[in-house]
């Protein structure tokens, strides 16, 4: 017995990324995972789909013609070569795409950042990235590792939150990539306010209370398989996503396999 | 319906459309089920319920960037890089005194809790405002440095808000078939977190009201909202007998109304005459048989014999 490749869907009419309900409003995605659970794999075809609103692991959804959207890629704990070699495999060089930038926050981090000081938090913001937005064309943004920020500075929990708004504000869609592990914000036995646990948790929590969609990645829960990486599971956040044409967020578990090859099949579940 | 739900019902238009007195009014809402359809819900109740310009509409937001198409007639604030003495300032500019104002804040888990009391009092000044709030509960309390100074005396947000508020909406998804309170106890747990589907419903929630009266007077209702037809169905639990017949007569008399244990075992043994008269069923084919007994007076006219 074969098992029976599925599509990835987001949204209703078979819609990842809806570009054309972007027009009208903003969507913040979270994608979370947990170790064993990279989520490489998925920001990959969501790059892809951001760019040129192509999906390889869709049938039909694979000839690439104009750049759709501005792309802005944020990270705290990955060089750029990371996505451009994972972005290669899919035939997209993304050197040769004016409209994708990669802002580079991994490289001299702590050189930049004093964790006494969250002062130079916001000077790393506003120096580094901020004014390498365009404010008259508004880019998709992904951002990833931020919680570094969290855990090995001084910054509370809301003035992080004050710079996701601020992207919020200069994006049409912001993808918050955030590592979920239980280790990183289990509160359970701690009570006091000061703990890095607690200023994680209160960060995931707040965030959720602003998302519009989560995407969340998790090994399988009955222990590891040799066909199945782990679980995808997407489910609508706290706020209503209004998209055009009664657009609407498909809640949806699938298994997923990511083969040695990078190759990837998605099962419904 | 009953007069109570009936008078449910009515309080919850009256308290969604702005039509009860009610100065502060707290939304608590969780991950699970956010605030965002209800607080649509509540501007499209205030907007038919009430002629164009008569409430002064004004969102002061920590927390979204933007307004949802529900609340589009607010005039929105971002007040999110403001501290709490500019915000009271702001608000306090933006209130129309010939109107009725409604002041809402998304969401007030941004205020600190030792500036949370004289917030809240410093923006009510007089009786044509209300203030729209959203607390989220999922957001863990920790003891802070003040309430350490005051040697644990003073209340966490969530007890004072709940003190205050003279109107509490503690929203809870409608999943009838899911066990919340299994979600609520692993909710710190990364199984749930961030991947919990079929919450946050844009069609249906579940509401429980309470509101507080003047004289002291508490009611709490529970609603399940449609939020597409924009009707509220009270909640009736079912009255399921708790205690048995033997129990409620129990105490009521010094004399002994109830009957123990060896008693009932007693009289289940005893055995009825139809029993025995049970056993020799069918043998007559549905005739009446009359068998004679010792005692039987024997009569040997039949009386109902013709006499003619």
């Amino acid at each position: 017995m074969t098992s029976q490749k599925q599509e990835l869907h987001l949204f209703s009419g078979n819609a990842i990324i809806p570009h054309k309900s972007l027009t009208k409003s903003h969507l913040f995605t979270t994608i979370s995972h947990v170790q064993g659970t990279s989520p490489t794999w998925l920001v990959n075809y969501l790059i892809d789909n951001a760019l040129y609103d192509t999906c390889l692991l869709n049938e039909g959804q694979s000839t690439r013609s104009s750049v759709k959207s501005g792309v802005v890629f944020i990270s705290l704990i990955n060089d750029s070569k990371t996505y451009e070699a994972g972005l290669k495999k899919l035939g997209v060089d993304l050197k040769s795409i004016p409209q994708f930038q990669f802002i580079d926050l991994f490289t001299d981090l702590f050189t930049k950042v004093q964790p006494q000081e969250p002062q130079s938090i916001a000077k790393l913001f506003d120096s580094e990235v901020f004014p390498h937005i365009s404010k008259t064309k508004k880019p998709i943004i992904f951002i990833e590792g931020l919680e570094l920020l969290l855990l090995s500075t001084q910054i509370t929990s809301i003035q992080l939150l004050g710079y996701l708004s601020q992207l919020t504000s200069l994006s049409k869609s912001l993808f918050l990539i955030t590592p979920s592990d239980s280790e990183l914000h289990d509160i359970t036995t701690i009570n006091t306010q000061s703990s890095r646990q607690h200023q994680y948790h209160d960060f995931l929590i707040r965030v959720l209370h602003r998302t519009n969609l989560n995407i969340a990645l998790r090994p399988l829960s009955t222990g590891k398989a040799k066909d199945v990486t782990g679980t995808l599971t997407i489910s609508r956040g706290s706020v209503p996503f209004e998209g055009l044409d009664g657009l609407e967020i498909l809640e949806r578990e699938y298994l997923y396999l990511v083969s040695r090859d990078n190759s990837v099949k998605l099962f419904f579940r | 319906m009953s007069s109570q739900t009936q008078s449910s019902a009515v309080l919850l238009q009256r308290v969604l459309s702005l039509k009860e007195a009610s100065p502060l009014i707290l939304v608590l809402d969780t991950i699970f089920q956010s605030s965002h359809t209800l607080l649509s819900e509540i501007n499209h109740r205030i907007s038919t319920s009430h002629p164009a310009n008569t409430v002064n509409k004004q969102f002061f937001s920590f927390e979204t960037t933007a307004l949802s198409p529900g609340l589009s007639d607010f005039e929105f604030h971002d007040v999110s890089c403001l501290c709490i003495k500019q915000v009271i300032e702001l608000i306090s500019s933006k209130i129309n005194p010939s109107v009725k104002n409604l002041i809402l804040i998304d969401s007030i888990n941004y205020v600190e809790n030792v500036h949370l009391s004289k917030f809240i009092n410093e923006i009510i000044q007089s009786e044509n405002i209300t203030i729209l709030t959203t607390y989220h509960t999922s957001l863990p309390e920790f003891e802070n440095n003040y309430q350490s100074n005051q040697q644990g005396v003073y209340p966490s947000s969530y007890s004072l808000l709940t003190f205050i508020a003279s109107t509490i909406l503690e929203i809870l998804p409608h999943t009838p078939n899911t066990h919340m309170q299994d979600d609520e106890e692993s909710l710190l747990k990364d199984r749930t977190l961030l991947q919990s589907k079929g919450y946050n419903n844009t069609d249906f929630i579940t509401l429980h009201l309470t509101n507080k009266r003047k004289s002291g007077r508490s009611v709490n209702y529970p609603f399940t909202l449609n939020l597409r037809n924009h009707e509220a169905y009270p909640l009736v639990k079912q009255q399921t007998p708790t205690e048995s017949d033997e129990d409620l007569l129990k105490g009521l008399t010094t004399f002994n109304l109830t009957t123990s244990a060896k008693q009932k075992i007693v009289k289940d043994q005893v055995e009825l005459p139809y029993f025995q008269a049970q056993e020799l069923m069918g043998e007559a084919a549905g005739a009446i048989v009359y068998q004679y007994e010792k005692d039987d007076d024997y009569d040997e006219e039949d009386p109902y014999e013709d006499p003619f």
